[in-house]
């Protein structure tokens, strides 16, 4: 199953894209109480928005974001049938993208 | 390095009139850096969110965001603006060990609007920076949190 939820809803001619990433968005400085040691950090590093294939937003992001990271953005226009693109990387390595089509 | 790209994309912003292409094509090399997201002091990441740009306070950002928040691990923020020619926005909170947050640029396809939620360690400033070609402004909203966004 995929990390990532897209909802788009369609607003006054323009499109609200949301979405919600279930990641633990660890800062590093966290102790794990059972064993007494630090969580290494593990954290989304960049967030990407395509419509239609084009880039519409490149996030950068560091470990200030809250658990389970939510954003949200809003396209000019936007018609039913497009395709909104979201994928992410994190310090890891891990990726995952999903892709969602405008109703 | 990063001084270097820096100074890479801001000269080829520069010469972005020459041609929308290479405006495009600086935007796409948009790539996370280290240094920007490093533990250190507010000043110091301002210094090099605005690479010398000139700050400007305005109202024309709207920052959105809880004055008090219960929880620091989760607070909403929305910042939108009616300026045109933003290209970048970046949310910094004051007092986080890392204090830059978010840093986006957002294409001309997006209304300049966005919402997301940050890790507050304490009571602090939020402020949120949207840079253009010439000038950086800045708005800036002061948090209250009640329970700090360190611990789990």
């Amino acid at each position: 199953m995929s990390s990532i939820k897209i909802r788009t809803k369609r607003i006054d001619g323009n499109t609200q894209i949301r979405t919600l990433i279930s990641h633990p968005m660890e800062h590093g400085r966290n102790k794990d109480k059972a064993t007494n040691k630090l969580i290494p950090a593990h954290y989304i590093q960049v967030l990407t928005v395509k419509h239609n294939g084009k880039t519409i937003a490149i996030c950068n992001m560091g470990a200030g974001v809250s658990k389970d990271p939510y954003f949200a953005f809003l396209l000019k226009g936007g018609k039913p049938g497009d395709e909104i693109i979201i994928d992410w990387v994190d310090n890891l390595g891990n990726k995952d993208f999903e892709k969602h089509t405008i109703s | 390095m990063k001084v270097n790209r820096r100074k890479f994309l801001t000269t080829s912003l520069a010469m972005g009139a020459a041609g929308m292409g290479l405006l495009e094509s600086s935007f796409a090399s948009a790539e996370w850096l280290a240094a920007d997201f490093a533990p250190g002091s507010f000043d110091a990441t301002m210094k090099q969110l605005l690479n010398g740009k000139p700050i400007v306070e305005t109202d024309k950002i709207e920052l959105t965001i809880p004055e008090i928040a219960e929880n620091g691990a989760l607070v909403p923020v929305t910042v939108s603006s009616s300026l045109k020619d933003i290209r970048r926005i970046a949310i910094v909170v004051e007092q986080n060990p890392v204090p830059l947050a978010i840093e986006a640029e957002l294409m001309q396809e997006l209304e300049l609007f966005m919402s997301a939620r940050l890790k507050l360690a304490g009571t602090s400033f939020v402020f949120a920076i949207a840079e253009t070609d010439k000038v950086c402004y800045s708005v800036k909203k002061k948090v209250k949190v009640t329970i700090g966004g360190c611990g789990g």
